[in-house]
């Protein structure tokens, strides 16, 4: 998990899935808002556990999506590809 | 199905006979519904959200709700019922073994005029009698830490644990290290043998002072790592960091090196690459969800002397899937593959050994966890896991088919010569069953059921003939043959129960005990070792204001050490004979000598030891009593008392032996009192494992010259203030004041008394002679910091949006003694022992020098796109003022040579690593 602290105070603003607030509970949710400790933010997660993905196949088409995929597979192949070249064993007698 | 999996489930709980350091891996949320005069409000509907679906709950005539058996993690919860306007808290975080406690209060209002509250828990537990020192997870993920092996290090920034000792404890083999609940401790000696990688870690859970009876095999303190797991919503992690020896600075002093040259070549990291790539989230929305990460570590090393190269790599997989059947449902399995190997590693002498005289190191394994939660309605639920490790740690020479020579001036040629395997495996099972209980007062009852099943193999010898040649003016002279092939089956099975019953609205009682039925052997005998520990645990905690914000706690609690090879080994067999031959018809060439030309001359075959069958095993007691005060809604305030003493420490003892006294003037000009061995050959064969305490020597009229009173206690006040991140920063403060004394030091291994024999002290011998375990013993130990200061400081800088994030400790320097080695003629005790090493001053009598030391992480973090894409560039600066602390002394009298050097007594051996800077990028979504 990669956590830092806040990188501006946008990111410990409420979800925005809430219904529209009365005037009073609007005041009352935001001074409650300031008050409250704020959450550790840059959680990779942990933004919105509520937030979900559509789909698989639109996460996959997504700028984001094609990227870590790339990234994911050529890393893997890459630790794969290196476990022979880093483990040239001598040969014992015994094993 | 939901009746079948029930019965399954109980059925599995009853039968299975299982295991664990039981180590919980979930959390609980809890709290009331009440409206805005205070009264309780029935019957509401309580939503949670977490990254992996929602729960539903109704409040209960009390008000009160329950969510259990939740992964760590942040989750929402929203209330709904008719009349009232719904609300919504956000952003709570669950820890590990942890209630967060959210009580609501609602207004009268519309459905549609929804209140959405950010907010944490409250920063004191009331409720929990165990010290909460631990790191908050902001100070944890943010520090410069991630070097090395993560489990131990992370241990060490805990307030208390220093050099993997915790609060007085053994050096690294007192701790529990777990992932996801696995013990991966080395079987043989406890010591940390699995590493991972630190990306992967959720959450880190420390459990030390006042464990609850779930928690057991140690005496110094568990950290359970859980790992990561996937979610409804995709997540990534690409992270990479780079160092070279041009990035690091240079802090031998020259002073230092005129008192030991050898510093000259410290060992230097000539380049670092560590890239991780991650990828998590669902397969199928809300039911069934992948966790997939790879990493390569490599390190190459400017080693020390001649050798030219020595790398170090690791290449590792982790993979999770997470199974969701229904809501009451969670099944997860977990695989983690290592190929750790290291070239270029000193097979003898890392000042003096060429590229010849190295061995290639090979470590794999595999780490396993299947575990299933079923939760039967909002109170009972239960946890069944099957676990464990494979692995094996072999040393190879680099050149297997040439023999090591050694010569009368200590010059090795040829290869390293020996080989040793190291062969490990584990099997746990743990099951528990959790329930939630309104009886006289409220109850949260935990019984647990555990097994293990470990085996470990140790195989010495040498290639390519089982020989090595001391050659004596250019030619082989003599051969010596020695090899050994121990095994060991160790076996716990464990069960505890526990309870947390909150009395009223102040008070908590913890109560607990603990069972473990631990014994090993070897294969052809079952049982060499069985010892039956019966481990209470008792505490309290007082609301002392009644406002979830003062607490009062105190606990007694005993902890047993878990099993180990290392405890019955020397009464197991597998050790060859030494022999010596006559090698003198050997050409003088490094080239193997045929067996026809070596003529044997001598042979010594060692006698097991006997296992004392009242043998008890080894525990440590203890006592603490804190305060804790919330000074604000994210300050906490903590001052805890500890004292811990340690029973049952495990040695060899010659009951047979007979001493007599004798005056020997030291290498200090001291005259003191030592003894010779006097019936060594009528004796020496009488060997047995037990618990010397209370052991008498005696002289050879049979009167009694000494009594063992084997001690090891630690004595502590903490202070900690710690504030979680808000208004952009976070941070920890703490002093310790503390004593680790007694005459069983508590450096590796020292919990079944075998104290080190570097530092003097006699190893797995120290208790067979009176000159190690009575001359000058009692004292301060080896990791006792009398004074411990620890910061740990993170600011985000506004405007720049930089984050600086700072660990400072000042600590006490390590108390040592010197030692002088006496010749195995004066005190007629083998040489080949560490039993000649006696101490000249009373134990810990000086200091090492004070650690002040600053790390330093600086993170710039860019926000991007809309799927909350964040990419950062970090570096990372260890001991930030180039400092040249002495970490190490050459402790005999009166000097040592190391390498090609004679090191005189009190000069330095090792100084800290200089300046480190270390560039890390990340992108994380």
């Amino acid at each position: 998990m990669l956590v830092a602290p806040p990188a501006s105070a946008a990111d410990v603003a409420s979800p925005s899935k809430t219904p529209s607030q009365s005037g009073l509970a609007a005041r009352t949710s935001a001074r409650l808002a300031t008050l409250a400790p704020s959450r550790r933010a840059f959680a990779q997660a942990a933004a919105d556990p509520s937030a979900s993905s559509p789909d698989t196949r639109s996460f996959f088409r997504t700028p984001t999506g094609v990227a870590a995929i790339v990234l994911m597979v050529a890393g893997a192949a890459f630790v794969a590809y290196r476990i022979p070249k880093d483990n040239q064993k001598v040969h014992s007698p015994i094993r | 199905m939901k009746n079948s999996m029930k019965a399954l489930a109980l059925l599995l709980l009853v039968v299975i006979a299982v295991p664990a350091a039981a180590q919980s891996l979930t959390g609980v949320i809890t709290g009331t519904v009440k409206d805005e005069q205070g009264g309780a409000l029935p019957g509401v509907n309580v939503t949670l959200t977490g990254k992996t679906g929602t729960k539903t709950a109704t409040t209960d005539t009390g008000g009160s709700y329950r969510f259990v058996a939740l992964d760590p993690g942040t989750y929402s919860v929203q209330t709904q019922m008719t009349g009232f306007a719904p609300k919504r808290q956000d952003n709570i975080v669950v820890n590990v073994g942890r209630d967060a406690v959210v009580d609501i209060a609602l207004k009268i209002g519309g459905l549609t005029d929804t209140l959405t509250v950010v907010g944490e828990a409250p920063v004191v537990d009331t409720t929990s009698s165990a010290t909460n020192n631990q790191l908050s997870q902001d100070l944890l993920f943010n520090m410069p830490i991630r070097q090395g092996n993560t489990a131990t290090n992370l241990l060490n920034f805990a307030p208390g644990i220093n050099n993997s000792s915790a609060y007085g404890g053994d050096a690294s083999s007192g701790n529990g290290l777990l992932i996801d609940g696995v013990d991966t401790r080395d079987p043989s000696g406890g010591t940390a043998w699995t590493f991972y990688n630190y990306n992967i870690v959720e959450e880190v859970q420390f459990t030390g002072i006042g464990a609850t009876a779930e928690y057991g095999a140690f005496t110094g303190a568990i950290v359970n790592t859980i790992t990561k797991s996937g979610g409804n919503r995709f997540a990534g992690l690409f992270d990479a960091i780079y160092t070279r020896s041009s990035l690091g600075g240079s802090n031998v002093k020259s002073s230092q090196i005129a008192l030991n040259a050898n510093l000259a070549q410290a060992n230097k990291t000539k380049k670092l690459v560590d890239f991780t790539a991650q990828l998590s989230g669902p397969i199928i929305k809300d039911k069934l969800f992948f966790f997939a990460s790879a990493q390569r570590y490599q390190r190459d090393l400017e080693p020390i002397g001649p050798r030219t190269i020595n790398n170090e790599a690791s290449d590792r997989f982790n993979g999770k899937l997470t199974w969701q059947p229904s809501s009451n449902d969670n099944v997860s399995a977990h695989l983690q593959f290592d190929n750790y190997n290291i070239t270029g590693r000193a097979g003898w002498d890392s000042l003096t050994d060429t590229d010849a005289i190295t061995n290639r190191e090979d470590a794999p394994e595999f780490v396993w966890l299947a575990s299933w939660r079923h939760l039967f309605g909002s109170k009972t639920f239960t946890e069944i896991k099957y676990n464990g490790w494979w692995g094996f740690y072999d040393l190879n020479p680099e050149h297997p088919n040439v023999p090591y020579h050694i010569d009368e001036n200590g010059l090795r040629t040829g290869s390293q010569g020996y080989f040793y395997y190291a062969d490990r495996g584990r099997h746990q099972v743990n099951a528990s069953l959790s329930h939630y209980a309104d009886a006289f007062g409220h109850h949260e009852l935990k019984f647990g059921v555990e097994l293990e099943r470990s085996k470990t193999r140790d195989r010495d010898g040498y290639l390519p003939n089982g020989v090595y040649y001391y050659d004596y003016g250019g030619a082989p002279y003599l051969a010596y043959g020695y090899s050994y092939d121990f095994q060991g089956r160790n076996k716990r099975e464990s069960a505890y129960i526990q309870d947390s019953w909150k009395v009223g609205d102040r008070l908590t009682l913890n109560p607990g005990l603990r069972y473990d039925h631990v014994h090993g052997g070897y294969p052809g005998q079952a049982e060499v070792y069985s010892a039956n520990n019966l481990a209470p645990r008792f505490g309290f905690a007082f609301d002392l204001t009644g406002d979830h914000k003062t607490v009062l706690k105190g606990s007694y609690s005993q902890y047993y050490e878990g099993i180990f090879n290392d405890i019955y080994k020397r009464a197991t067999p597998g050790k060859g004979d030494f022999i010596t031959y006559d090698a003198s018809a050997c050409p003088s060439v490094t080239a193997i000598c045929g067996v026809n030309r070596l003529v044997e001359t001598d042979r010594s075959s060692s006698t097991l030891y006997r296992m004392d069958p009242n043998l008890k095993h080894p525990r440590v007691d203890e006592t603490s009593l804190g305060f804790e005060r919330a000074i604000s809604n994210d300050v906490r305030l903590s001052v805890t008392g500890v004292f811990r003493d340690n029973k049952n420490m495990i040695g060899s003892v010659l009951p047979s032996a007979r001493w007599t006294p004798f005056t020997q003037n030291n290498g200090l000009g001291q005259a003191m009192t030592l003894y010779r061995w006097t019936n060594r050959a009528a004796s020496e064969d009488d060997k047995i494992v037990t618990n010397p305490d209370g052991f008498q020597f005696k002289d050879p009229s049979g009167n009694v010259i000494g009594t063992l009173d084997m001690m090891k206690r630690y004595k502590a006040l903490m202070f900690v203030v710690s504030k979680r991140f808000s208004h952009r920063w976070t941070g920890q403060l703490s002093y310790v004041l503390s004593k680790s004394y007694g005459n069983v030091d508590n450096n590796s291994e020292a919990s079944f008394g075998a104290n080190s024999s570097t530092n003097g002290g006699g190893g797995p011998y120290a208790y067979e002679t009176p000159n190690v375990s009575l001359v000058n013993a009692n004292g301060e130990l080896t990791n006792s910091r009398r004074h411990e200061v620890k910061v740990l400081l993170g600011f985000q800088v506004p405007v720049v949006d930089v984050g600086v994030n700072a660990y400072f400790r000042a600590l006490s320097g390590r108390p040592y003694t010197p030692y002088q080695q006496f010749a195995s003629s004066a005190i007629s005790f083998p040489a080949s022992s560490g039993g000649r090493r006696v101490l000249l001053e009373p134990r810990g009598n000086r200091r090492r020098d004070r650690e002040n030391i600053l790390d330093l992480r600086l993170e710039k973090i860019f926000k991007f796109g809309p799927a909350k894409n964040r990419i950062s560039v970090y570096a990372d600066i260890t001991n930030v003022f180039n400092q040249s602390v002495v970490t190490d002394l050459q402790y005999r009298v009166p000097s040592r040579v190391i390498g090609l050097e004679t090191v005189n007594f009190g000069s330095p051996t090792a100084i800290i690593e200089p300046r480190q800077t270390t560039f890390g990028v990340r992108w994380a979504f």
